[in-house]
């Protein structure tokens, strides 16, 4: 009986391949948005009747000077794409970095100091985390005044909770890792213990997540533009799109599906950039 | 264990506190005034006159806060001007048909992933694989997209179902499908993880040793275990159903808190957004609350904090 | 094996020991099939490539005592029920039928309190009465055969001794047969009237314990006997193997031991030495040791 050695363990097919994949995508999206605007030099904020057909409807898609088509008022759809896809990616890029860099600090924080303060700083997090997110941030954009920086700012406001608590979880637990004690026992100091021993495997971990976050944050903003709670005229991102266009998605489901698409590619490609580092974290 | 429960219970009234004073510190971040914000864009000068004496914008912080929390403890959660009523009544209304709502898609959620996970699990391999990529690709869009699709393909193009409102039983169908399918798809795989874990275990063998019948293990022995740690997770898993509740209200014109919350944003009522704010927390703090005593009635593991 | 007989089942971890075990029972899952052979119970064929009878027999007629008494019983449901399942099962008592039946078989075990362990969970008893519940849903139906899988090897050196006894005494008592499989050497002395030694998967050598335990014929058993602490002698070096036992699932040259035998010759490198079934005694060697005069 001729055979090989031992069982080959179950191949993980999804980190390699996923990781891959979905930075592609990301960085695919990122450059159409940033190089499109350039190649395809259309103003989306020009309305025109030129842009309409002879009943005033918006053009279809292939029609001659709008390839997507056009909106309500006459603008070109492929120009508007680009502008809002620009300013939904920043606009989650940006809330993420703030979340995270907030969530980083306030985790470490707690997980530094002593029992009960740590927890109490915790308790913290539960203002972020009590009630459910999208209506916080929904809250906090409209009181602030509705608009891309409030928007940013209930973004960040509702994501910097978990990363706080992913940190605080991880950064605990590796306190107590052994090389840590060893280190500490050598006479580090807390902040070099932290920079090399802690940081650098509460790192891809928080990175995971906030990864995921992002895929979470373009999916807020186009719910929050959506209920009108989002970015304002003549800004325009991929959730204020579908919300203006809503009433249009029968006669001209093009306005809802060209942003649609653009929407499901940016979050799914979040979510393998976000699953295949977790799962990669996990293995070790 | 009665004084796990008091723990617990404790826990649940101190997120009921939180979450009043995360709606305090909304109302408090409103940039210029207040008062005029909370009176509304018609108000007059008498009515936001009589909102800074009641609400004591004048007051110094400490005051306010208490007053505030005093207020919400009373069941006072302000007036809603886009309303023209008082925010409890409002939502007192709206409450009953989000609840139906959400409980109908969580019931479709559960109805999916538990007969959905276990086959999975035991087929294994092509079916295990196209869980985890259909989970991952439907967690990737938001709901009320997957709301007009289907209100487009069912309703417009086939009429076989109502475009929206609630009118009939029928116009439950797209919203709860909507909302049930994509989490009840997630729930499943984290089920089939779970399920894979308590799979190997040594008691699992052992019920097969002694001679029960594999569908007898899963039932008995494997679920229960393997839905214990999601228990949890589910709670969780609620806060997030909700929000997406609200937003497919709003797609299919049902009446609900989401359209309130329309309201709300678009009229600029902050009264409102804040009470539906507050009362959202004390939905997902009774959730987890009811969570924690199911693990702890389910689980004697946790009962002696052995 | 005859009836009422304690086989031993000895062998280094990973030698396949549990998997023939487990085969018994049919419990062997997807990852591994029969591809040959047959297990027979009295007349019957019960597991073949072709045939698997054993769902019908488990719990009845077959029956296992698990390795780890900790984690072998549900952990949200009481003991009582999950021990007096088998009788449920396949001898169709009532719950409290059963339970006389099950508090009875505990206390010829040990246990002073029955019923206060039949209420009880899993997270509330010590390895020795877990272990013991574990033997008694075994036993409750009187089954023709029982497999013990590695039954000491979670237990305290103390409680070891007791649940053997005790163990020992009951299926002597009900004239039980018993596959044991261990690689305590000890604890097949007190209970084995014949041990199998296995090796990368085969049966090596077969026999009566008495004589395997001191004076086996194959070369494996009888190199661990003499690296065996008990059997050196004071002020020279401890005799050991070299080498290190092939990892299955894999393919050795016959005979799987040739590498590391210092008899091995050319023969032991192509040709596969076979145990003499159906002989009571024998060893699966080219160079067997030479029996004691």
């Amino acid at each position: 009986m001729i055979g090989p050695g031992p069982l080959p363990t179950q191949a993980r097919g999804t980190a390699p391949w996923g990781l891959r994949v979905g930075v592609t995508l990301i960085v695919l999206l990122s450059v159409l948005v940033i190089i499109g605007p350039l190649l395809w030099n259309v103003d989306p904020t020009y309305e025109s009747s030129a842009g309409l057909s002879p009943l005033g409807e918006p053009l279809d898609a292939g029609a001659a000077g709008h390839p997507l088509g056009s909106d309500p008022k006459g603008r070109d759809l492929l120009a508007r794409l680009f502008y809002a896809g620009r300013l939904t990616l920043l606009t989650a890029l940006v809330s993420v970095a703030i979340a995270t860099a907030a969530g980083l600090l306030v985790g470490l924080l707690a997980a530094n100091t002593r029992r009960l303060a740590g927890s109490v700083l915790m308790r913290f997090t539960d203002l972020g985390l009590a009630i459910p997110g999208l209506l916080l941030a929904a809250a906090i954009a409209t009181v602030l005044g509705r608009g891309t920086l409030s928007l940013v700012v209930g973004l960040a406001a509702v994501f910097w909770a978990p990363i706080a608590r992913v940190t605080y979880g991880q950064a605990i637990v590796l306190k107590e890792r052994d090389y840590v004690e060893a280190a500490q026992v050598m006479g580090g100091g807390m902040a070099t213990i932290l920079g090399r021993h802690v940081l650098p495997h509460l790192l891809p971990v928080v990175a995971a997540y906030a990864a995921l976050t992002v895929g979470w944050a373009v999916l807020f903003e186009s719910a929050l533009g959506f209920l009108g709670a989002g970015v304002q005229e003549p800004d325009a991102s991929i959730g204020s799109m579908l919300g203006s266009y809503l009433i249009y998605y029968r006669s001209h489901p093009g306005l809802i599906l060209f942003p649609a698409i653009f929407l499901g590619l940016l979050v799914l490609a979040a979510n393998l950039v976000g699953e295949s580092l977790r799962t990669r974290t996990e293995e070790r | 264990m009665a004084w796990y429960i008091a723990r617990r219970l404790l826990a649940a009234l101190i997120t009921v506190w939180i979450v009043a004073t995360a709606g305090f510190l909304l109302v408090e971040l409103i940039p210029g005034d207040p008062a005029r914000s909370l009176a509304g864009p018609t108000a007059t000068r008498e009515t936001i006159a009589e909102i800074r004496a009641t609400y004591g914008f004048d007051d110094p912080l400490p005051v306010r806060y208490g007053q505030w929390l005093a207020r919400v403890a009373q069941g006072d959660l302000g007036y809603s001007f886009a309303k023209s009523e008082a925010v409890v009544s409002v939502l007192a209304r709206s409450l009953p048909p989000t609840l139906m709502l959400t409980a109908l898609a969580f019931l479709l959620e559960i109805s999916i992933a538990i007969p959905l996970a276990l086959w999975v699990v035991s087929r294994g391999g092509l079916a295990d694989r196209l869980l985890v990529v259909v989970a991952g690709a439907t967690a990737s869009v938001p709901a009320f997209l997957v709301g007009l699709l289907l209100i487009y393909v069912f309703g417009f193009r086939l009429g076989w179902l109502p475009l929206g409102g609630a009118a009939s039983p029928s116009s439950y169908v797209l919203p709860v499908v909507t909302l049930g399918v994509p989490f009840g798809l997630v729930l499943a795989r984290l089920l089939r993880t779970s399920l894979l874990e308590q799979q190997d275990q040594p008691y699992i063998t052992f019920s097969h040793a002694i001679g029960e019948r594999p569908w007898s293990v899963r039932w008995r022995h494997l679920l229960p275990n393997a839905l214990l740690p999601l228990l949890a997770i589910l709670a969780l898993d609620f806060a997030g159903l909700f929000s997406s509740v609200a937003v497919v209200e709003v797609v299919f014109s049902m009446p609900g808190l989401g359209a309130d919350l329309l309201t709300g944003l678009r009229r600029l009522d902050t009264a409102l957004i804040v009470g539906i704010g507050i009362v959202a927390g004390l939905l997902v703090a009774l959730v987890n609350l009811i969570a924690d005593v199911a693990v702890i009635a389910i689980d004697p593991r946790v009962r002696r904090g052995t | 094996m005859g009836r009422g007989e304690v086989t031993g089942v000895v062998g280094e971890s990973g030698c396949g020991k549990t998997t023939l075990g487990l085969a018994v029972l049919g419990l062997l899952g997807r990852m591994r099939t029969v591809t040959g052979g047959e297990i027979r119970l009295g007349e019957e064929i019960i597991v073949s490539p072709l045939v698997d009878r054993t769902p019908g027999l488990r719990g009845a007629r077959v029956s296992f005592v698990p390795q780890d008494p900790f984690r072998s019983f549900d952990p949200l449901r009481r003991l009582g029920p999950q021990i007096r399942r088998p009788l449920e099962l396949h001898r169709g008592l009532t719950a409290d039928e059963a339970d006389e039946r099950v508090a009875d078989l505990l206390a010829r075990l040990g246990v002073r309190e029955p019923t206060s362990l039949m209420r009880g969970y899993p997270h509330q008893l010590s390895g020795g009465m877990l272990q013991r519940a574990a033997i008694a849903t075994a036993l409750s139906c009187d089954p023709e055969l029982v497999i013990a899988d590695e039954p000491t090897t979670a237990l305290d050196a103390l409680v070891q001794v007791q649940v053997i006894e005790s163990f020992t005494r009951l299926v002597q008592e009900m004239g039980t047969s018993v596959v044991v499989i261990t690689h305590d050497l000890r604890l097949l002395g007190r209970m084995a009237d014949r041990v199998a030694v296995m090796y990368a998967g085969r049966i090596v050598e077969f026999g009566s314990s008495a004589r395997l335990l001191t004076a086996p014929r194959h070369r494996y058993p009888e190199a661990l006997l003499a690296s065996s602490v008990r059997t050196a002698t004071p002020g020279h070096r401890l005799a050991t193997i070299e080498g290190q036992p092939p990892s299955l699932p894999g393919t050795f040259m016959p005979c799987a031991f040739a590498p590391r035998c210092r008899w091995a010759d050319e023969r032991c490198h192509t040709e596969e030495p076979l145990y003499p079934w159906p002989a009571a005694e024998g060893a699966a060697c080219h160079h067997p040791a030479e029996p004691p005069l």
